[in-house]
């Protein structure tokens, strides 16, 4: 079961790699009346990578999906510690680095001012990382073996907007730093390379409070979403 | 009477014993031409001539490491026929292994482990060393110190099948492996299943070892009372994969499983399926190989074409191939394939007569060692269906109204229940959907409720 939801995940995100399953060309092997066909068979296979103690430290391309007028694109670095072999501990930090986009100089020759712009700086923060499931593809007549981990977790947001300049136009172009506390949920996949290295790919999803040009004062939850690459090791 | 003291003068002046520069000449001389033999791949000529001028005396430190390179062409065939003074003359790592193991069979531990320190670290040899040196230790029932060197044993092998390449590599994978082994059998003997199964999950799949180590776990999962990780464990030598690995002590193995699950009539059906498959089969192949006369029949045996031997008796063909990935007989094929290299190339300085010799020693060494372990599996076979036999009585004693029939196989996989399973945290667990991975040849579990307990009493 957990293998062909891997199957389908790993399809639908476009790895690259096509999985399929074994050559079925011996008939002898693939029409299993040697497992003794009256009985149920069952597979407890030892974990490759086993998780439980282990630390782990990955290094990321970071690429920001949520600044409809900015080209957000960072680096992320993240350590964490499983204290079995489903639960970890992660410190994550993210550094952005920002530019306008080709929306961002349209709307301004078009309508002749800055549009709102919020954009994010860093971030820190800790997660509880659960890894329930892990699968495995046979492609290049390889198998390789994966984690999928969800996470939740909290920290530091450094954010800045041109939010004052925005709603009020008598003033020039600024933009001021924000600090929030965001809830941020993410999910991803780690394919491992060997016992010592993974490939990593992960979606990000920071939740926080903050005002918009329409309603300065008052504080509504935003978005804002990662997808990041990223090439580990754990011991 | 001049004549006689002309023949005293002559005697007077010929020494009886070659002068030490006479001797030392003579050494030159053969060591040289050892070394030309060496350089056009006549090395068992070469070792020979070595060899037999050092046979009581212990050489220089330049032809002890000639020597080592020489053995390491030709095996160690050479030096069988030596006794352990002429071994110990020799002086090499090579012969100290060899009257390491000797004594080692004669239960001399002392004298084993004094060969064996002789064995430099740096040598090639000395995870082999390791390995003998924890086997004596075994043997001596001395059992820490046994772990102790063992894993000393598989942790040098590793390193050096990591730096070397080819063949060098296979030798210490398989010196590793079968420390590994070893410690895992070590663990068995002492009640240490757990420990066992632990130890034998690290030899890898890929290993010419792995199939036979499969029903040394399937019985500690026994032990254990894990019967149902037993039968899966057991289920893969049905594989086609695993074709040649037939062990009618798996069936044996699989009776008992189903006898303590209390599921008679799968016990029975696996013994019935022993009475009309291999034993007859075995008799049959008994019956054939007792027909034969030729002196190298076994050795021929092994270089017939699949189909010719199949058509003689499908067990042969198994029989055949699990010989043939034996480290016994790789050793011996590989000596064999050296001296006939060396006799096809017929190079005018190539002792014909002794490369013959050692050609017709090796063909006969094999030869006896099919042969053995042909008869070992008759021997064995018949000694089983004893057991079986007795087994059959007390599964017939506990159920007396047990229809004596094979069981027609229901479609559809329904019996079992992963609630049956034992599952280990370090363990992934999947349901087999007729999906094959060959990764997980071995990996099976059956999910068997036992019915050992009817109305809360045991059956």
């Amino acid at each position: 079961m957990k293998k062909t939801l891997y199957f389908l995940l790993l399809t639908a995100l476009s790895f690259g790699t096509a999985p399929f399953k074994a050559s079925a060309s011996e008939k002898d092997l693939y029409d299993f009346l040697w497992l003794d066909p009256d009985k149920k068979v069952y597979v407890l296979q030892n974990k490759i990578f086993p998780k439980t103690g282990s630390f782990y430290a990955d290094i990321g391309y970071l690429n920001n999906l949520s600044g409809e007028f900015q080209n957000t694109n960072g680096g992320q670095l993240r350590m964490g510690y499983f204290l079995n072999e489903e639960f970890a501990l992660e410190l994550n930090h993210m550094q952005y680095g920002n530019s306008n986009n080709a929306a961002y100089e349209s709307v301004k020759i078009v309508s002749g001012t800055e549009p709102f712009i919020r954009r994010s700086l860093s971030s820190t923060s800790l997660f509880v990382i659960w890894s329930p499931f892990y699968g495995k593809i046979n492609t290049f007549n390889k198998i390789f073996y994966f984690d999928w981990y969800f996470g939740a977790g909290t920290g530091s947001l450094k954010m800045e907007s041109n939010l004052e300049s925005v709603t009020n136009p008598g003033q020039p172009s600024r933009f001021d730093s924000e600090n929030y506390t965001p809830v941020q949920f993410k999910s991803g996949f780690k394919a491992h390379i060997n016992r010592n290295v993974h490939l990593g790919v992960e979606f990000l999803n920071s939740n926080f409070q903050a005002g918009s040009p329409k309603s300065p004062s008052s504080k509504n939850w935003k978005q804002s979403n990662d997808l990041i690459f990223s090439l580990g090791v754990s011991f | 009477m001049k004549a006689l003291v002309t023949l005293f003068i002559v005697l007077a002046a010929t020494p009886v014993f070659p002068s030490g520069n006479q001797q030392k000449d003579k050494r030159d001389l053969v060591y040289e031409e050892a070394l030309r033999n060496y350089k056009n791949q006549n090395y068992f000529t070469a070792l020979d001539s070595v060899a037999k001028m050092y046979r009581f005396e212990t050489p220089d430190q330049n032809t002890q490491n000639f020597l080592q390179k020489l053995v390491l062409k030709t095996g160690t065939h050479y030096f069988n026929t030596y006794s352990d003074l002429e071994l110990r003359k020799i002086n090499i790592p090579t012969t100290d292994l060899i009257m390491a193991k000797r004594n080692l069979y004669l239960d001399k531990f002392r004298y084993v482990h004094k060969r064996l320190k002789r064995v430099p670290v740096g040598n090639r040899l000395y995870p082999e060393s390791l390995m003998v040196k924890a086997s004596a230790y075994y043997f001596d029932e001395d059992y820490d110190k046994a772990v102790e060197y063992f894993n000393k044993c598989a942790a040098e092998a590793n390193k050096r099948k990591n730096e070397s390449e080819n063949k060098i590599k296979i030798y210490f994978s398989v010196i590793e492996e079968s420390c590994i082994i070893d410690v895992a059998r070590l663990r068995f003997k002492q009640g240490e299943f757990e420990k066992a199964i632990r130890r034998y999950e690290d030899v890898p799949k890929t290993s010419i070892k792995w199939p036979y180590i499969l029903l040394e776990k399937a019985w500690a999962y026994y032990y254990l009372g894990n019967y149902n990780r037993s039968l899966g464990l057991l289920i893969t030598y049905n594989s086609p994969l695993l074709e040649s690995y037939f062990m009618p002590e798996a069936e044996v193995l699989k009776a008992l499983n189903y006898y303590q699950l209390c599921l008679y009539p799968d016990a029975l059906s696996v013994v019935n399926r022993f009475y009309d498959i291999y034993k007859p089969k075995s008799a049959q192949l008994k019956k054939l190989i007792k027909s034969q006369n030729s002196e190298l029949y076994f050795f021929d045996l092994m270089f017939k074409p699949i189909s010719e031997s199949e058509k003689e008796h499908n067990f042969l063909r198994n029989l055949i191939t699990q010989v043939s990935k034996r480290v016994k007989y790789s050793l011996d094929l590989n000596s064999l394939y050296a001296v006939n290299s060396e006799i096809f190339q017929n190079h005018k300085d190539a002792n014909i007569e002794k490369l013959l010799k050692t050609q017709k020693d090796l063909k006969e060494q094999i030869n006896h060692y099919v042969k053995v372990s042909m008869h070992k599996f008759i021997n064995e076979t018949h000694k089983l269906s004893e057991d079986m036999f007795n087994l059959k009585l007390e599964i017939l004693a506990k159920q007396r109204d047990l229809v004596y029939k094979q069981e027609s196989l229901k479609a559809g996989r329904e019996r079992g229940d992963e609630k049956n399973v034992e599952r280990k945290e370090y363990q992934e667990f999947w349901t087999f959907k007729n999906a094959f991975w060959a990764d997980e040849l071995g990996d099976y579990s059956f999910g068997l409720e036992s019915s050992c307990k009817v109305n809360g009493r045991r059956r």
